[in-house]
């Protein structure tokens, strides 16, 4: 295994979503592409969200399926705390670097 | 009825289970959250708005998400630190090399003179032709190291496939149609006018109708050649999975790596020098037959395929009991 797939890393959108679920607690996709403003778009959300899972930092549920519609529950997703940990370190390190680079 | 109920059903014919739970399901979901939401509060024009973003996103996530996250899975699948770097080196090379053969298209080769930058234009003109090697050396060189330790599940023998059946794509679309035209501008550059197009500049459909009319004529050896380029372009083309095949069948035999790059080197030689000698030949007549053009361009293809089969036959021998 490489160095680079054992350091567990954040893309913006990755971050962007993370800090959604840390602030807000659990939410829906279509929660998280408003609450983004435009910045995660629907569809893609799903495909960053199911990468997060793989990674662990995210985890899922299906809501009970609502009644009378025979529609699809919908899926619910919230921080692990390995993705709040993943987050908070990453958030310090940015921090300490961006002034560096800032120069 | 439920709203993209059908979609679904369809989705579900062509995605894998995971791929449903993870991505199709949840847009599904939203669209018709959304939609009933919007109906129960009599907002038609909503409604209208909801199910067009909720079908574009439906169908953005299984035309270009879907593919995009099986074809990054895969590449992981394939992923040792070997084989990663030759993969990583050759789709951005394939890719840059086929986005300048698009740029001869559009920049007319009598054009190039006008600019002045024929130095540079001649080095790009040229990258084409090195597609169709590149890509087939790059992939069994990265496969064949890459698995050299590894056991050939079912997942890393599709993956390799995928790979092989993508360059094979990437090989087909420069040999078909971005070599050609590159080696027109190239010789129009040098020759500083324009020049009537030989058997390497013709497109394939050309290529072969010039042929077929020269036999017609009789002019069996003229004939005979464009016929043999013809085929052989596309036998070239498939020359990236037919390695990519080979490199799993080699990393089967879990050779050394002296003997592996030994043989590396010598199927690609001997692949190579084929096509060249074959050029070089006395035989042009007997090409002018469409049928042995097509057997000689593709038996090197065949003959490799049918290797790589009896390599990945090839059982390991059973492992000593070390009973007590």
């Amino acid at each position: 295994m490489s160095r680079a797939s054992r350091i567990p890393s954040l893309s913006s959108k990755e971050e962007l979503i993370l800090e959604l679920l840390v602030e807000q607690g659990e939410m829906y996709g279509l929660e998280l592409v408003s609450a983004s403003r435009r910045r995660l778009k629907r569809g893609t959300v799903y495909v960053t969200l199911g990468r997060m899972e793989d990674k662990g930092y995210v985890r899922s549920r299906l809501e009970p399926p609502p009644e009378g519609t025979g529609g699809l529950p919908r899926r619910l997703y919230e921080a692990t705390p390995f993705g709040r940990r993943v987050l908070s370190v990453w958030t310090r390190v940015t921090r300490q670097l961006l002034p560096e680079f800032a120069r | 009825m439920t709203k993209g109920r059908r979609l679904r059903q369809w989705a579900n014919r062509v995605c894998s289970a995971r791929t449903m739970e993870q991505f199709i399901d949840p847009v599904i979901a939203d669209l018709q959250h959304e939609y009933e939401q919007a109906n129960t509060a009599g907002q038609t024009l909503r409604t209208t708005g909801v199910l067009l973003r909720g079908y574009g996103a439906f169908w953005r996530v299984l035309t270009v998400d879907v593919p995009a996250m099986w074809w990054r899975r895969t590449m992981d699948d394939l992923r040792t630190s070997h084989q990663d770097s030759f993969i990583r080196a050759v789709v951005p090379a394939a890719i840059t090399m086929l986005m300048g053969s698009v740029a001869l298209v559009v920049v007319p080769a009598q054009n190039i003179n006008q600019r002045g930058v024929v130095g540079a234009w001649l080095l790009i003109l040229l990258l084409p032709q090195s597609i169709p090697f590149s890509i087939p050396l790059s992939l069994f060189t990265g496969i064949v190291f890459g698995l050299r330790c590894r056991p050939l599940t079912t997942r890393v023998r599709r993956a390799v496939i995928v790979v092989g059946l993508a360059g094979t794509l990437v090989s087909a679309a420069t040999i078909v149609w971005a070599v050609p035209v590159a080696n027109q501008a190239f010789r129009t550059t040098i020759a500083r006018r324009v020049i009537l197009e030989g058997p390497a500049e013709m497109s394939s459909r050309e290529l072969r109708d010039t042929a077929l009319a020269l036999r017609d004529r009789g002019a069996l050896a003229r004939a005979g050649d464009l016929l043999l380029s013809f085929h052989a372009r596309w036998a070239l083309a498939g020359a990236a999975f037919v390695f990519a095949v080979f490199g799993l069948g080699v990393a089967a035999l879990r050779l050394g790596r002296i003997a592996t790059v030994l043989i590396a080197a010598t199927a690609f030689v001997v692949y190579v020098n084929y096509f060249f000698e074959l050029s070089q030949s006395r035989l042009s007549s007997v090409f002018s037959h469409e049928g042995v053009a097509f057997t000689v361009a593709w038996l090197p293809n065949l003959l490799m395929v049918l290797t790589s089969l009896a390599f990945l036959t090839k059982r390991d021998p059973p492992r000593l009991s070390t009973g007590i």
